[in-house]
């Protein structure tokens, strides 16, 4: 499994570059990784999508890890026969290859090592260590380990929403976990953060703004805090923002939209594919995937191609849109009736579709623990308020880099687009600033709850703060280079504070092995094959889930919202089930429910913090 | 110069002082600074009393 999964991630990620260098063209790196990022994906993706319909339909026994690899090994035969024979037929990249402005490189370059090298740092921590991000460890991980483990990706019996999810990222995780080196699992967010940071420069060059503001218009994306502990997370909220900017970004910097050009229909089809992808990555992206999706729509309709070609390139879009993200909504349609689930539908009078209301999945009160009241966020950039824990990570945090330049950035980008001439770069830029007031519109009415659920948005608005950054940079060098150099060391100083404080803990404590890292006993490292265990623990130990799989994530971990129900009625299964209950400990009453179930404890002498139950009868 | 590029300085000028003084206001009011110091503070604490001890 370890081979196959590995070469299931390098295959379509070789097949990817090669796809990427003939469609956009060597000429621009930024394009290319775009590109490479949306197709790597795909064909990840897809293929295991297919293979899962398969199974669904009864008419293969599970998925196997080999698909994408066998997929993009094709696709790779086939381009080095065709690149023997012929020159690299790509599509035209008129507006990808602008060198444009050079002022201020250097402070650029400056700001953007200072930011890598918290990169750098948090990546030393993770690269040590196993997957430790809170929704990664609860629910995100343990549904790609069921995955694995089940061959299938059909919906669990117990219908939870955290099951439910669309899940393309989690496939892209299942094939990490398959590695056998389970921080792969996080870390592979790293080609997020470069398709985010690929998107957001082309985006910015689509606006007219010269290398040097588009590179600090990327560098403002990468110092969010949001963006760095995402990146080495397993949340999903980034490469679905990343899909969604670099899909915007490619038909954006490509074939700029008021052109008289057409849009080239494989630069279509890439974005189609990035936008569908972000759809199959989880609900809170819908909004915003529809609003790029109407954005292209109406650009191609308004553009001055010839009109029998705009309703073909329309298709070509939508069709590669709903590539990536049909399959989600065809399997929860054939389980529950309702394609959109886990999310209830309601249209009174006349619609109901079964499912879970938003605010039994994200409190109503949530965003409680970001600011005091909901007029705090229009100061939220400068207080960064947080309830619980004070130190910025994946739940929030936009930073000084942003507090600093995006505010005014925004003001001054607003400004000046009244004095740009008409054309590509000033529709761009409307349209961005239109795209970014509506989705503000939409995460404060629909979204809301945390920031990272209005993540594309803010990688928006540091876009469109490129513009001022860009003039700043060739206007007053000197004193953007400090004012820019300033923010991003405070940023990377509160950043690299958390890891430099866990690293030595971990070197202190020999926090190598796996079940010395989680806490749980070394006995879940040492359970018979095909073991289940309950992971009973009040709501709030969510974290044990993926631990409890164990090293080789060969247990059947029985999440604690599903714990109660197990007990109650045990799982028809021939594997041995465990009990594992974490302190604060059941109540006496609880203990002697699970007693009377069958389970009998087990002595574990070292071990003060965990219970251990093993049910006895069958 | 023609007056709009001095224009355009003068309001470059003004915002880039904004920018300053965001950056200012960020690290005076910010939860995120306030922890980070209150965390420095802990470990200088700490390790004054390690090697006062010792």
């Amino acid at each position: 499994m370890i081979t196959t999964s590995v070469l299931s991630m390098l295959i379509p990620a070789w097949a990817a570059g090669l796809a990427a260098k003939r469609m956009v063209g060597p000429e621009n790196s930024a394009a290319r990784i775009g590109a490479w990022f949306i197709l790597s994906a795909s064909l990840i993706v897809l293929p295991i999508q297919l293979a899962a319909a398969l199974q669904l339909l009864g008419i293969i026994a599970r998925i196997r890890l080999a698909v994408p690899a066998v997929v993009g090994g094709a696709l790779l035969v086939l381009f080095l026969i065709r690149d023997r024979g012929s020159h690299t037929d790509r599509a035209s990249t008129a507006g990808l290859g602008r060198v444009g402005s050079q002022a201020g490189r250097g402070a650029v370059i400056q700001a953007a090592v200072i930011v890598g090298s918290t990169y750098g740092i948090v990546a030393l921590d993770r690269v040590t260590g196993f997957p430790s991000s809170w929704d990664g460890v609860a629910y995100h991980l343990p549904l790609a380990v069921r995955w694995l483990q089940e061959g299938s990706l059909a919906l669990p019996a117990t219908s939870d929403w955290r099951e439910s999810l669309p899940g393309n990222a989690e496939i892209i995780a299942m094939l990490a976990l398959g590695t056998g080196w389970q921080a792969l699992a996080e870390m592979w967010n790293v080609v997020s953060a470069l398709g985010l940071c690929a998107g957001s420069y082309l985006l910015a060059r689509g606006m007219g703004v010269g290398a040097s503001g588009a590179l600090a218009g990327g560098v403002l994306v990468a110092s969010l805090p949001l963006v760095l502990f995402e990146t080495f997370s397993a949340y999903v909220d980034l490469f679905g923002s990343a899909c969604l900017i670099a899909s915007l970004g490619l038909v954006v910097a490509s074939r700029p939209p008021a052109t008289a050009s057409l849009a080239d229909s494989r630069v279509l089809a890439l974005s189609g594919l990035g936008c569908g992808l972000a759809v199959g990555t989880k609900p809170t992206l819908w909004p915003y995937a529809a609003l790029v999706a109407v954005g292209v729509v109406a650009a191609l309709i308004w553009s001055k191609a010839a009109s029998r070609r705009r309703p073909r390139l329309s298709l070509i879009f939508l069709g590669a849109t709903a590539a990536p993200c049909l399959f989600w909504f065809v399997r929860s349609l054939a389980a529950t009736g309702n394609p959109f689930y886990p999310l209830a539908i309601e249209v009174p009078g006349l619609l109901s579709l079964a499912g879970f209301r938003p605010s039994e999945i994200t409190d109503p009160d949530n965003y409680l623990n970001f600011v005091r009241s909901r007029g705090e966020w229009l100061l939220y950039p400068w207080i960064e308020f947080k309830r619980h824990r004070s130190r910025l990570s994946t739940g929030s945090g936009l930073g000084p880099v942003f507090a600093a330049f995006v505010p005014i950035g925004l003001l001054y980008t607003l400004w000046s687009v009244r004095r740009l001439d008409p054309g590509p770069p000033r529709a761009v830029r409307l349209a961005c600033l239109g795209g970014l007031g509506l989705g503000m519109a939409i995460w404060w009415v629909a979204v809301h709850g945390t920031p990272r659920f209005a993540l594309p948005l803010i990688v928006l608005a540091c876009v469109l703060a490129a513009p001022f950054l860009d003039d700043a940079l060739r206007v007053r060098p000197r004193v953007t280079r400090a004012l820019l150099v300033s923010a991003a060391l405070v940023s990377a100083l509160l950043s690299t504070l958390p890891t430099a404080q866990e690293l030595p803990r971990r070197v202190r404590h020999q926090l190598w092995e796996r079940h010395r890292f989680y806490d749980v006993p070394r006995l879940i490292d040492q359970l018979p094959a095909c073991s289940i265990v309950i992971n009973y623990n009040p709501e709030d130990e969510f974290w044990n889930n993926f631990a409890l799989a164990g090293k080789r994530l060969a247990n059947t971990v029985v999440p604690p919202w599903a714990a109660r129900r197990a007990l109650d009625h045990p799982p028809d299964s021939a594997c041995p089930i465990y009990l594992f209950d974490r302190e604060p400990f059941m109540s006496g009453e609880d203990a002697a429910h699970v007693e009377a179930k069958g389970y009998a404890r087990i002595d574990l002498p070292l071990e003060t913090r965990w219970r251990v139950w093993q049910r006895t009868v069958r | 110069m023609d007056s709009d590029q001095q224009s355009s300085g003068r309001l470059l000028d003004r915002l880039l002082a904004g920018c300053g003084g965001s950056l200012v206001a960020y690290l005076l009011v910010s939860h995120t600074v306030r922890a980070f110091l209150a965390e420095v503070r802990r470990i200088l604490e700490k390790v004054l009393a390690t090697v006062g001890g010792s």
